[in-house]
């Protein structure tokens, strides 16, 4: 795995709107862009259950960073070991290996699809 | 053919192919292409490049350059310089408390950091069960390294010791759950990220692969304090400097005499070589110089548990008394031995070896002082 898949990216940010010219008629109000997604890979760090939220530890060589992100009540946490899966933050414990794809709304990180890993091989 | 005997043979065969050329430290791999060997040359000087606030150093540092350490006897070597790492093991998980600043904690702050904040270092993180003293190790040879399979690592691990010989050695792991190799617990996977991530937690040098800088003590950088933008260096600087230390020879160890040969023997015979490997192969690489290549590397990659007296942090899934094997390359440039530099010569570092290293330890107590002495002129070679 290459050094990106630690803190990679894997969406860009919408590009900016055109620019309309000044006597053109009125643009139609632009598509919704979907929000850009983030992949991380890591290891969990905390978990609040109250407010569904989790810490990740990620990072590059001793490098490591906290990233925050929520959890929504009702997202399925897949497990590999068990091919089961639990519901929302509780699905996680400190310690797990996880890999979560999310983007940012409101200034935070929201979780899409979060999946416990098993050490490989 | 014994493990060391191929170890011999292979060094031997190496050396003819190589025209019987002698690798000096600090120097390039042999059968580097010369557009390579450009890039390791221009690689060495960004290694050696001296930062400052207004380049990017900082705010928190441990060093101006990555050669300002790894400097004796030449660029990739040795140096005097100590730093602290800090983590804390509980109910036997390990937090890197990075909330804190951990698990590098730096000791010098750049002047406009120290007049915002009237800090000399970062502090020491309040919720640390250990701290960590790491001394500079010699970086000849860690392109090849890198380049050892996994699977070879995990081939000479007995996490359950099946065989019963006293001598367990599991894999770490990184925090994304990859198999660590790099570092004196092993956490890192691979030599990029470990040069990536040393420029900002030994540097302040942010990067495009690691473009935020450390907190302090887990809290942000106060405003006006970096006048650098990140990141502080780009691509090519990066990779240029990866490329130095990964076609960074390992040196021709020196020339045994009888002694050095019956130590060597030795060292095989009371179990140091369970664990110091005496060779391992690369796998596939785009750079022949790397590809396929037997060295001798001393190392299993693997972490052993060392006893209570050398215990410290934990890291990843090493606990604090499990250290990953340390390569004997180049070890004849070391002045300070064992992770934290306690021991100032190889036989008091042998004999500081604990848990799973106490048989080849007491072994070696126990061989006569001509054997001893064997055993010390082989290492001295390395």
């Amino acid at each position: 795995m290459k050094r990106g898949a630690v803190f990679a990216i894997t969406g860009v940010l919408a590009g900016s709107l055109a620019g309309v010219g000044q006597h053109a008629a009125p643009p139609a109000p632009p598509a919704p862009q979907p929000a850009a997604p983030y992949t991380y890979q890591g290891t969990v760090h905390s978990v609040q259950a109250k407010t569904g939220t989790l810490e990740l530890i990620t990072g590059v060589g001793h490098a490591l960073r906290l990233v925050q992100m929520r959890v929504p009540t009702g997202l399925r946490v897949a497990g590999t070991a068990a091919g089961g899966a639990t519901v929302g933050v509780r699905g996680v414990k400190p310690g797990d290996v996880v890999r979560i794809v999310c983007h940012r709304a409101g200034g935070s990180l929201v979780a899409d699809k979060v999946e416990k890993l098993e050490p490989t091989p | 053919m014994s493990r060391p005997g191929a170890a011999a043979a292979l060094c031997l065969a190496a050396l003819a192919f190589a025209g019987c050329r002698v690798v000096k430290p600090g120097d390039p791999l042999l059968g580097l292409t010369r557009e390579q060997r450009d890039r390791f040359a221009r690689g060495r000087a960004v290694f050696d490049s001296v930062f400052t606030p207004e380049t990017g150093l900082g705010p928190l540092f441990n060093s101006t350059a990555c050669g300002e350490c790894h400097e004796d006897p030449k660029s990739g070597g040795t140096g005097d310089e100590v730093e602290v790492h800090a983590t804390a093991f509980r109910g036997g998980v390990c937090d890197p408390l990075v909330q804190e600043g951990g698990p590098v904690i730096q000791q010098h702050t750049t002047p406009a950091l120290k007049q915002a904040l009237g800090i000399d270092e970062e502090p020491f993180p309040p919720s640390a069960t250990a701290r960590a003293m790491r001394t500079t190790p010699v970086i000849f040879g860690r392109g090849l390294l890198d380049l050892v399979p996994d699977s070879v690592i995990l081939s000479y691990a007995d996490p359950a010791d099946k065989n019963h010989d006293g001598i367990s050695g599991r894999a770490n792991r990184n925090v994304d759950g990859r198999i660590g190799r790099f570092g004196r617990k092993a956490l890192v996977p691979t030599l990029r990220e470990f040069n990536d991530g040393a420029f900002v937690a030994e540097q302040g040098v942010t990067n495009p692969a690691v473009p935020t800088e450390e907190t302090i003590g887990g809290r942000p950088i106060p405003g006006g304090v970096d006048p650098a933008a990140d990141p502080e260096i780009n691509q090519d600087q990066l990779d240029l400097t990866n490329d130095f230390v990964r076609f960074l020879a390992p040196p021709t160890p020196e020339r045994l005499g009888g002694e050095g040969r019956r130590g060597r023997e030795i060292f095989s015979r009371i179990g140091c070589a369970a664990c110091h490997v005496p060779t391992l192969r690369t796998g596939d690489s785009p750079v022949a110089a790397l590809r396929f290549k037997d060295f001798a590397a001393y190392t299993d990659l693997l972490l052993h548990d060392m006893g209570p007296d050398l215990a410290d942090i934990c890291l990843g899934l090493a606990t604090p008394a499990e250290f990953r094997t340390e390569p004997l390359i180049g070890l004849r440039f070391i002045k300070t031995f064992l992770h934290d530099g306690r021991a100032t010569t190889p036989e008091q570092a042998i004999q500081d070896h604990g848990g799973e290293g106490a048989g080849a330890r007491d072994r070696f107590k126990a061989l006569p002082p001509a054997e001893r002495q064997a055993l010390i002129a082989f290492l001295k070679s390395l």
